[in-house]
C-alpha cells in the first residue's frame, strides 16, 4: 500500500495497528529529528539522544495494538519521550559537557552579530540547563517542537494554566540571562 | 503570546533541528520492526544485532583464512586489523554495539516484561 505525504500520523499509526509496518518508517522518517533533538536539547549528549529516540520508537511499535486515537499522536509521542526523560534525570548521574558542534548537528535560522554560533550554542545549551526539569521540557515542547501550551501541559500531565505561569517564568529567566550575555 | 526581541534569538535557536541522524541511528531503527515480531525471541534487537556481529565476524574469519590455533604463529590482532579494513570496521561496530547494549539495558527489561506478558 503506498502511503502519501498528507496521511495524517495518527492514521499512520492506525495503519501500523493494522500491522501495516510502512507506516512505522514513515512515521519515524517524520518524527526522528524532533525527537533527537528534543533529548539533546534536554541532556546535551548528542548518541544518548539517538539512543533515547530510538527506546520511544521501540516503545511505540510495542504498544502499536493498544493504540488508540484520544490524543493528537505527537502528545502521546512526547509523553513517551518524557517519561524516558524523567527516568534519565531521577539518574543524575553527573555527565561530561559535549564539545558543540552546531554546524556538524543542526540546521540554525539564526542571526546574530555579536557572537558566533558556537558561542550561541553553548550558551543555550547551559541557560537550558540551568532550568528546572518541568520549565525545560515546555519551553523545549513550545518553542523546538510547535506544541500550544496546553498540548505541552497534557505532556506533562499539568494543567493548562500551571504550563502557562511556568512558561513565562522559563521565558523571562531566558531573556534576562540573554540580556546579560549580550552586554558581557 | 509577547514575543520581545530578545526571545526571538533564542527561539530561533531553539527551533533548529538534527540534519540528519546517524547510519548507526538508522540501522538500529530498521531492526525495531523485525525484532518487535519474533514475539518467541525473547532477545533484544541489540542482542539481535550482537548474534548478527559474531555470525559475521565468524564467517570473516573461515572466509580470509585466518588461523585460530593459539600458537606463536598466530599472526596478532593488531596485525590483522592493520591488514582487514573489514575487521576493523567490524570491531568498530562492536563496540558501537557494546554501548547500545549498556544504554538500552533498562529498555531491554521493558521489552522483555511486553514479550513475556502476551498471550
Amino acid at each position: 500500500m503506498v502511503l502519501e505525504e498528507e496521511v495524517t500520523d495518527e492514521a499512520l499509526m492506525l495503519e501500523l495497528t493494522n500491522g501495516n509496518e510502512q507506516a512505522f518508517s514513515q512515521l519515524f522518517t517524520r518524527w526522528k529529528a524532533p525527537l533527537i533533538s528534543y533529548f539533546y536539547r534536554s541532556t546535551n549528549d548528542y548518541h544518548r539522544s539517538e539512543d533515547m529516540a530510538l527506546i520511544v520508537a521501540s516503545r511505540v511499535y510495542a504498544a502499536r495494538n493498544s493504540y488508540k486515537v484520544v490524543s493528537k499522536f505527537s502528545t502521546w509521542l512526547f509523553r513517551i519521550a518524557q517519561n524516558l526523560l524523567r527516568d534519565e534525570y531521577r539518574k543524575a548521574k553527573k555527565k561530561k559537557e559535549e564539545v558543540f558542534h552546531p554546524e556538524l548537528h543542526y540546521e540554525i535560522p539564526v542571526q546574530t552579530n555579536a557572537h558566533s554560533l558556537s558561542d550561541m550554542e553553548e550558551w543555550l545549551a547551559h541557560a537550558i540547563a540551568e532550568l528546572k526539569p518541568q520549565e525545560r521540557s515546555l519551553v523545549l515542547l513550545v518553542y523546538q517542537q510547535d506544541f500550544t501550551p496546553s498540548e505541552a501541559a497534557e505532556v506533562l500531565n499539568i494543567k493548562p494554566n500551571h504550563a502557562r505561569v511556568l512558561l513565562h517564568k522559563a521565558r523571562s529567566y531566558l531573556s534576562e540571562k540573554f540580556k546579560n550575555h549580550e552586554q558581557g | 503570546m509577547n514575543k520581545d526581541n530578545d526571545f526571538r534569538q533564542i527561539e530561533a535557536l531553539l527551533s533548529g533541528r538534527i540534519k540528519q541522524p546517524s547510519p548507526r541511528f538508522e540501522e538500529a531503527l530498521r531492526q525495531i520492526p523485525a525484532q518487535g515480531n519474533s514475539s518467541k525471541q525473547v532477545t533484544s534487537w541489540t542482542g539481535f544485532l550482537k548474534i548478527a556481529g559474531i555470525a559475521a565476524a565468524v564467517s570473516l574469519i573461515v572466509w580470509t583464512g585466518v588461523d585460530l590455533n593459539l600458537s606463536s604463529e598466530v599472526p596478532s590482532a593488531e596485525t590483522i586489523l592493520q591488514s582487514d579494513p573489514d575487521l576493523l570496521t567490524l570491531f568498530s561496530l562492536s563496540n558501537d554495539l557494546d554501548m547500545a547494549d549498556t544504554l538500552l539495558s533498562e529498555d531491554n527489561l521493558l521489552a522483555l516484561d511486553y514479550l513475556t506478558s502476551m498471550p
